[in-house]
């Protein structure tokens, strides 16, 4: 692929921002009452699925067919707690592009009117990994239909 | 009277194990261990390793003293898959005045895979009063 071309397609990426409204389940929470720590990370799922319908891409469709999305690296800081009830928004962004790699951050907020409340900043590192010969794909070559 | 610092030196040098059969639903569509359950393996090597220094937590989180997150970085380096047994290797990197980093090393049992690398900042709150708890005075009460 061009270089020029490559550049695009990573250019466009990293303008790309989704956010997407989750609602925090009972079985979400700990007996602390809050949302156990280990659910954020199904909220970041949710908020990366949502992120690649933005770009027409299908999760579903594309696991189907041995297109996979595994988890490299995940940092987390827990800022505020979110209880049963509360309605959650993922806003999700791409940060950077490696090769074959992307680091996406991923900041849970308390989806309250103002949206002021920060609960959990997150950053995680995804590849794209075709299982039918357990290759890595370059990430350009994967978004190579969005420009 | 317990010397505090004989204690912090002796509590940084404990090493726990846990063993943990990997269950059928902490697996997902990829047909390994989804990358969350990983938080709940090294939430049980963290109550083993309390019980292990004596400071269990099941009555202290009776008695209103919770152990809540505030931070979790983990490189995933290999997968675990329905059937395996992982090991969890927890110690304490540092301690804090209110806060316990975690290094917490999740191998596959068969052939010594490390599979996730973990560093794990715990607090110590006491719900009654909403307080952050100091881990040394935390620490003496219970031993």
């Amino acid at each position: 692929m061009e270089i020029e071309k490559e550049q695009k397609i990573i250019d466009k990426l990293l303008g790309i921002e989704d956010f997407k409204e989750i609602e925090v389940r009972v079985d979400d929470t700990d007996l602390m009452q809050v949302v156990h720590s280990n659910k954020y990370l199904n909220y970041f799922d949710d908020g990366f699925i949502s992120f690649t319908q933005k770009l027409d891409k299908d999760c579903g469709a594309l696991h189907k067919k041995g297109i996979v999305f595994p988890v490299r690296k995940v940092e987390i800081e827990y800022l505020q707690s979110a209880t049963f009830g509360d309605k959650i928004l993922i806003h999700t962004k791409v940060t950077k592009i490696g090769n074959t790699s992307m680091t996406l951050s991923m900041d849970c907020y308390r989806n309250t009117k103002s949206r002021d409340t920060l609960l959990v900043k997150g950053t995680i590192v995804r590849l794209v990994m075709d299982m039918t010969n357990n290759k890595l794909i370059k990430i350009t070559d994967f978004f190579s239909d969005i420009i | 009277m317990i010397n505090m610092f004989d204690f912090i030196d002796r509590i940084l040098k404990v090493k726990d194990t846990i063993r943990i059969k990997v269950r059928f639903n902490d697996t997902d569509a990829m047909g390994v261990v989804h990358f969350k359950n990983y938080l709940v393996y090294f939430d049980d090597g963290f109550v083993n390793f309390m019980r292990a220094v004596e400071n269990p937590v099941e009555p202290a989180v009776k008695s209103g003293i919770v152990f809540p997150v505030k931070k979790i970085d983990i490189v995933y380096e290999d997968s675990a898959k329905f059937g395996d047994y992982i090991i969890v290797e927890t110690s304490i990197k540092e301690l804090g005045e209110r806060s316990m980093t975690f290094h917490h090393e999740i191998y596959r049992e068969s052939d010594k895979t490390l599979l996730a690398d973990v560093e794990c900042v715990r607090l110590v709150m006491d719900l009654n009063s909403q307080k952050l708890l100091e881990i040394s005075k935390f620490f003496l009460e219970f031993v």
